[in-house]
């Protein structure tokens, strides 16, 4: 019986010390993060006529067929920082007629050939943006209608320096 | 002899099975001739603060997030306190950044009511029956570049 009550007192002793045992938590000045995002998309619309006719210049002994052609950038225009938009053009620099006339052309930028094929950049604006180029040719030696197709290519560019 | 071994044993049963109520070591001695005998025993518990906080991991600007706590238990005359003590700007303002180093400020707001650094935004107590607080963030009326601006608003959790 004496050994029924000990064995009895030391297990509800042992019982008694283990809920003494606390685990100890540091709370105080613990600090969280919230991360802040936002994402803004970029937009822009770019505005590239679909033709163009040359209309016929006279000057002293010279005759040449001109005519200037205006790129746009609607109002708006966002981009990420650093970035802008690069409009390049690709052409034979050719037109041709339905008989197999051919008349050459050229395409110039405040009046000087381009550079890298580039006919317009437009950044970050919240104004309306324009490009105007100038096509022209000589006096063609047929008669007939001329026609070539040019490729405008709208590309978004990285600037390697920071603004 | 019995009764002695009886009495210690029920003692130390008494004292071990109140869990954390100690005894400070008295001895009763049985006296044949005393109608009583009495002893003194010093009761304690301990209650360690606990309590939860919940605080968003993100938030995108134009939203709001909620922070609360729950099972608030701390002394007597304190709270659990949350206060937003800082950003991810060395001068502590509500600035997000994209990669490309564009910036955007924006506001924090409790209601109707700006938030600045070092506002508490939230204090509880074990009696308080609202445990949350809401903020917006406010993204700016206007913004020049595209991108994905990202920062940090850090919250201290303090008891006091």
């Amino acid at each position: 019986m004496k050994k029924i009550l000990a064995l009895i007192v030391a297990m509800t002793l042992a019982g008694a010390m283990s809920i003494t045992a606390f685990a100890t938590v540091e709370t105080n000045g613990d600090t969280k993060q919230t991360k802040v995002t936002f994402n803004v998309e970029p937009t822009y619309m770019v505005t590239i006529p679909a033709s163009v006719t040359l209309q016929k210049v006279e000057a002293v002994n010279q005759i040449t067929y001109e005519n200037n052609y205006v790129i746009t950038a609607s109002a708006g225009v966002r981009l990420k920082k650093n970035e802008y938009i690069e409009v390049t053009v690709t052409s034979d620099y050719e037109m041709e007629t339905q008989e197999g006339a051919t008349l050459a052309y050229t395409i110039t930028k405040d009046d000087a050939p381009l550079v890298d094929s580039i006919v317009a950049i437009f950044n970050t604006d919240k104004a309306e943006q324009t490009s105007q180029i100038h096509i022209a040719a000589n006096d063609p030696d047929y008669a007939g209608e001329y026609e070539d197709k040019v490729t405008f290519t709208v590309a978004v560019k990285t600037a390697s320096s920071s603004n | 002899m019995k009764r002695i071994l009886t009495m210690i044993l029920v003692i130390t049963m008494m004292v071990a099975m109140s869990a954390t109520a100690f005894a400070t070591g008295n001895t009763v001695v049985y006296d044949k001739d005393a109608t009583s005998q009495t002893s003194g025993l010093s009761v304690t518990y301990n209650v360690q603060p606990t309590f939860s906080v919940t605080i968003p991991a993100s938030v995108a600007l134009d939203n709001s997030v909620i922070v609360s706590t729950s099972d608030v238990v701390v002394e007597y005359g304190k709270a659990v306190k949350v206060k937003l003590t800082g950003t991810s700007e060395t001068d502590n303002s509500f600035v997000v950044k994209t990669d490309e180093g564009a910036t955007l400020n924006y506001a924090v707001k409790r209601g109707e009511v700006p938030v600045s650094v070092g506002d508490t935004i939230l204090s509880v107590t074990p009696t308080d029956t609202t445990a949350s607080v809401e903020l917006t963030f406010v993204k700016p009326e206007s913004y020049v570049y595209a991108g994905l601006y990202k920062g940090t608003v850090t919250f201290t959790i303090v008891v006091e």
